[in-house]
């Protein structure tokens, strides 16, 4: 499978190849993306099967990014990394069409634990 | 009561139960999940945060206004850089880049401690002298000191002047 990462930090996008490793994900096609916009371009030119998305970013943040993913009928499943997971958020993410939302600071197991069911184990 | 007159009532009672304790408790997780070694509560007249700093702050706005700041010696950022980036050589970016990663993951939990309608910006990083660099318009309402690797981590969580102590507009 191929997985976009969107973050506009290089230590987080580093942090979370290696929890996908640590989570026993391995063998997967990693592409990256350094903001919501790199992030679009990157779905269209790569046709990620999954996309683990910060929410805050400059240039455009995570939730327009894929609520502009959806607006062009792009259903690739999206799921948003962030540190911000309250309730509100949780709902809005869905509501635009997320997955599910992984909480920073995240672990190994709850990359597993959140991911099984698209990556496979 | 109205809508407006809840969401402060609601956003002072955060503020109000905001602890040193839930600072401790926060950066203790993005610690021990990013950093792998013990991170643990230390008196203020250990911390010893005289030299120069790494500053890292995020601004929260909406209901509640202010910001939190987390810093650490040069050294001591340099450190968790390396130990997050699992490297034996980082750069100053990738310093900057950790240490505002760090404080998001801190600024994002203490955020979900207060309304709902409140909005995380994105991280600044600058390195200097520890004195009130929070800037003017700020003051401390809340700070906890962390030992981590020899070195100490400063949290502090800091409230608009032009609102009143528990960051409620005026």
């Amino acid at each position: 499978m191929k997985i976009l990462i969107v973050d506009d930090s290089r230590v987080m996008r580093q942090i979370v190849t290696r929890t996908l490793r640590q989570a026993g994900f391995t063998g997967h096609e990693l592409v990256e993306a350094d903001n919501g916009r790199a992030g679009l371009e990157a779905v269209i030119e790569h046709s990620p099967n999954l996309v683990l998305s910060d929410w805050n970013m400059p240039e455009m943040n995570g939730i327009d990014m894929l609520e502009a993913l959806r607006s062009r009928g792009q259903s690739v499943p999206f799921c948003f990394v962030t540190s911000e997971g309250s309730p509100e958020m949780v709902t809005k993410a869905e509501a635009a069409g997320a997955m599910f939302v992984i909480t920073k600071p995240f672990t190994p197991e709850s990359f597993r634990e959140k991911l099984e069911a698209v990556l496979g184990s | 009561m109205s809508a407006q007159t809840d969401t402060q009532a609601e956003a002072a009672l955060a503020c109000v139960e905001l602890q040193s304790d839930d600072l401790v408790a926060i950066t203790t997780d993005v610690w021990s999940c990013f950093l792998d070694e013990e991170v643990y509560p230390m008196p203020e007249d250990a911390a010893g945060l005289d030299a120069e700093s790494v500053l890292a702050s995020v601004g929260i706005v909406g209901a509640w206004g202010g910001h939190v700041l987390l810093e650490l010696p040069v050294a001591g950022a340099e450190a968790a850089a390396k130990r997050m980036l699992d490297l034996e050589e980082v750069t100053a970016l990738e310093i900057v880049d950790a240490l505002g990663e760090l404080t998001n993951m801190v600024g994002g939990n203490v955020k979900s401690l207060l309304p709902p309608t409140c909005h995380l910006g994105l991280p600044m990083v600058v390195q200097g002298t520890v004195a009130p660099a929070a800037g003017t318009d700020t003051i401390e309402i809340c700070r906890a000191f962390l030992g981590w690797a020899d070195t100490t981590v400063r949290v502090s969580v800091w409230a608009k002047t032009n609102r009143d102590r528990n960051g409620l507009a005026t």
